[in-house]
């Protein structure tokens, strides 16, 4: 026996023999821990030998690609431009063959876990395929511009960093573009096929990483299946999580730091940390608010895991890599990506967070939900609030579980990811405020991507039996609870509540007027880059050189800025030169300021309004911005051919583009030429 | 499961050395896609977990998906870097994923022979 342990006297005897079972119990705690993110956990629901039914997941894939068909009709049938209400019964019909199976044989009890693993899996890269679909020549959404411009800087220059005229922010993340354009270098493919296997690879990675990660949360394979059920029915998973935007490969990144900090901790060697060094300076390097979700989660798993006296060295790495993550999305944020704090704090989430305030004092919301020029059909609109609904009622059912099997009883290791995720859960209905805002409505859809973790986490809870009320002993509102979800009726009731889930929660995150794409001949306003668009851009590009400052509207601002290599000028600045019958005062004075030296008009803005309801020709600060009823005056275009100053040197179709630095650079004064003619093209 | 780990490591240095012979060139087509496919989603991951995580700690699957999340990772740091720096160019980051990959494949055989040398206990 050791000097150090040796009794010195028979009283020590009783400490000697205390001390060697609290060494025995700590280790046998170290080894449990060690454990708990080995191995699965077992769950009653999930046989562990079945394991893996091939012929189901053949049968759920022939179904999933019948569903992709039907989509890809509905699209078709839209280019073509067939009856819009038509279209969309092929595309809610392909939507249902791809989830549906999926989300029954998940929730079914007798599947194995490497099944649904893979079954989640596949309804991520299925939904991805939709996405796809709905753009398969070219980027569309608003966002994947700002990103393919940065990517054709990066090409062009072969450095990072370069100015970004639609998002400057977007300069000092480069992540993505960086990785496509080392995709595009390497294999030679488009940036457009570089940019969609980024993304979809980022895709796998989250499905996967949510499941895995939910699992653990939960201790049931069957509970992570709802979960990730629950997580693809956010509203932004379909369309904004798919799209070619730095937060769509940050965040996969952080939920893979998550998944893997928390299975490599507890290893013998330190090695695997290295990798989690690296993630960590990936996401950084990527996307912002994924950086800082990511510190945030790792500092409270840290101190969740500090109040229930976890064993120090695993508990350690994970503060070890809050404070890494934090330091490094703070200096990132702060002293590189300057642009970055005045996009994030000015511009979003303080007037967010001051109309909010007025909205809680007031009771009066700041904007029409659905309002504008054009309002969605009812059910679209009832389907909404029925996903919301669904939530509300079924969350507080969940969290009381959560209370009852983990919660008792104070922190501890088991119950720490279950508090968590309820914590992020409770925030849910906060987060459903700022909608009501006319600046916050952006801000409430981008946090469903974090909050719906929790809420997928805690609602997988369901899925599972108490224990307690299984031997009778639990209180009245679990043992309502559990007869509830126990049993076929438990199934069922899960399968309803994920199906309104994600339904619903389409229509709360596409414009009713924007599941599909539009006709190849649009009428009216377009809400995305035409070939026309394209074409003015490339001449602008060749024959005036790159980086000129240009304003035009919003979507012709995308074309300019990636196909032309041109310099828009920040919309909320140049929108002024637009309004007015007049060249001159205000819109002279807008160009001398802002430096503009050529003007894109496009003329459809007089044959119809902005699609999206609360949209914008040029910025949400112009006259009118969300309240079109009418198109966009023609008088006010028509000036820049009824006054001097402005030369007409492009014209195609309904695209001008009209010289005026001798405005800029004050060599000429703006006057009337004569009789008012039609200045529209022909 | 050692000689079978060994074999993987020294297909996946020779791999990346091909892909830095074969970006080098003016060769086109499949072959450069495959090649550039795996630098950027396969090889560097998993020359990374191979070196980092003792056999036999994780299971097959999740093999899979760390080679993939850390390859992506790794991707990202080095363009990011190159960019700031020299340049990001087909060369340059052929040439960085290729010797980080194969430095790290050397590394992951250095610490799989140590085991195997060991009697199969990881060090």
């Amino acid at each position: 026996m050791p000097n150090s342990v040796r009794p010195a006297y028979r009283g020590d005897q009783a400490h000697v023999a205390q001390v060697g079972r609290d060494s025995r119990d700590a280790r046998i705690a170290q080894r449990r821990f060690a454990d708990s993110w080995a191995t699965p956990p077992h769950d009653p629901a999930t046989p562990t030998a079945a394991g893996f039914n091939g012929w189901a997941v053949l049968l759920i894939a022939l179904t999933t690609a019948l569903g992709l068909v039907w989509i890809q009709v509905a699209n078709q049938r839209a280019l073509n431009g067939g009856g819009y209400g038509r279209e969309l019964v092929f595309f809610w019909a392909g939507l249902a063959a791809i989830f549906l199976p999926v989300a029954i044989r998940v929730i079914a009890r007798g599947t194995g876990r490497a099944e649904r693993i893979v079954l989640v899996i596949l309804l991520g890269g299925a939904l991805y395929a939709v996405k796809i679909q709905s753009s398969p020549y070219a980027f569309t959404f608003i966002d994947e511009y700002i990103h393919l411009r940065n990517t054709e800087d990066i090409l062009r220059s072969h450095h990072v960093f370069g100015y970004n005229p639609l998002l400057p922010t977007a300069g000092y993340y480069p992540g993505l573009a960086a990785v496509t354009a080392g995709l595009e270098n390497l294999t030679g493919l488009s940036t457009f096929v570089s940019g969609l296997v980024i993304i979809g690879v980022a895709r796998v990675i989250v499905s996967a990483c949510f499941f895995l990660v939910a699992e653990r949360v939960t201790g049931s394979a069957r509970s992570a299946g709802v979960a990730s059920l629950v997580y693809a029915a956010n509203p932004m998973f379909l369309f904004w999580s798919a799209a070619f935007s730095y937060e769509d490969l940050g965040l996969p990144l952080a939920f893979f730091v998550i998944w893997w900090l928390g299975r490599t901790r507890t290893l013998a060697t330190g090695l695997p940390q290295i990798i989690t060094a690296v993630l960590i300076v990936a996401v950084t390097v990527t996307h912002h608010i994924s950086g800082f979700a990511l510190s945030g989660i790792l500092g409270i798993w840290f101190l969740l895991e500090l109040l229930a006296r976890k064993p120090t060295r695993p508990r350690r790495y994970v503060g070890v890599f809050a404070a890494l993550t934090g330091a490094s999305t703070s200096v990132w944020f702060f002293l590189v990506a300057r642009p970055a704090a005045a996009y994030i704090f000015s511009q979003n989430v303080e007037p967010a967070l001051q109309e909010t305030k007025a909205l809680v004092a007031s009771g009066h919301a700041g904007r029409q939900l659905y309002g504008g020029g054009f309002t969605p059909p009812s059910w679209y609109v009832l389907a909404g609030f029925a996903a919301i609904g669904v939530i509300m009622v079924a969350l507080p059912l969940a969290l009381y579980r959560a209370w009852a099997a983990f919660g008792s009883g104070g922190v501890s290791g088991r119950r720490i990811p279950v508090i968590f995720a309820a914590l992020i859960a409770m925030s849910f209905p906060l987060t459903l405020l700022p909608r009501l805002t006319a600046d916050g409505g952006a801000i409430s859809a981008r946090t469903s991507e974090y909050v719906f973790t929790g809420i997928g986490c805690t609602l997988g809870l369901l899925a599972i039996e108490s224990a307690a009320s299984r031997r009778g002993a639990a209180t009245k509102p679990a043992r309502i609870i559990n007869f509830v979800t126990r049993g076929p009726r438990g199934t069922v009731l899960l399968f309803c509540i994920v199906t309104i889930m994600f339904f619903g929660g389409i229509t709360i995150g596409s414009s009713y007027f924007q599941l599909l794409p539009p006709s190849s001949h649009p009428t009216g306003y377009p809400w995305i880059v035409q070939p026309d668009m394209i074409i003015a851009s490339t001449w602008a590009r060749d024959h005036l050189g790159p980086d000129q400052p240009f304003a035009t509207d919003d979507t012709d601002a995308l074309a300019l800025a990636t196909y032309g290599d041109e310099n828009t000028g920040q919309e909320d600045a140049v929108f002024p030169i637009f309004f007015g019958d007049s060249l001159g005062g205000m819109a002279a004075r807008t160009i001398k300021a802002t430096g503009v030296r050529y003007i894109l008009v496009d003329w459809r803005m007089t044959d119809g309004i902005p699609v999206n309801p609360g949209d914008y020709y040029f910025s949400q600060w112009e006259p009118g911005a969300g309240e079109y009823t009418k198109p966009f005056p023609a008088t006010y275009l028509r000036k820049f051919t009824t006054y001097s100053c402005s030369r007409l040197i492009f014209q195609s179709g309904p695209i001008q583009i009209f010289d005026v630095s001798g405005i800029e650079n004050g060599t000429c004064a703006p006057r009337p030429i004569g009789a008012a003619r039609k200045g529209a093209p022909s | 499961m050692t000689p079978g780990r060994l074999t993987a490591i020294s297909a996946t240095a020779t791999v990346a050395a091909l892909a830095i012979v074969v970006e080098n060139s003016a060769v086109t087509g499949p072959a450069k896609i495959l090649l550039g496919v795996l630098m950027m989603f396969a090889l560097p991951g998993y020359a990374l977990v191979s070196a980092a995580v003792p056999a036999g700690k994780i299971s097959g699957a999740e093999w899979l998906l760390a080679t993939l999340g850390t390859s992506v990772a790794i991707a990202t740091c080095s363009a990011v870097l190159l960019g700031a720096t020299i340049g990001l160019s087909q060369r340059s980051i052929a040439d960085t994923l290729g010797c980080l990959t194969i430095a790290m494949s050397i590394g992951a055989w250095l610490r799989t022979s140590r085991v195997r040398a060991g009697g199969g206990r990881p060090s």
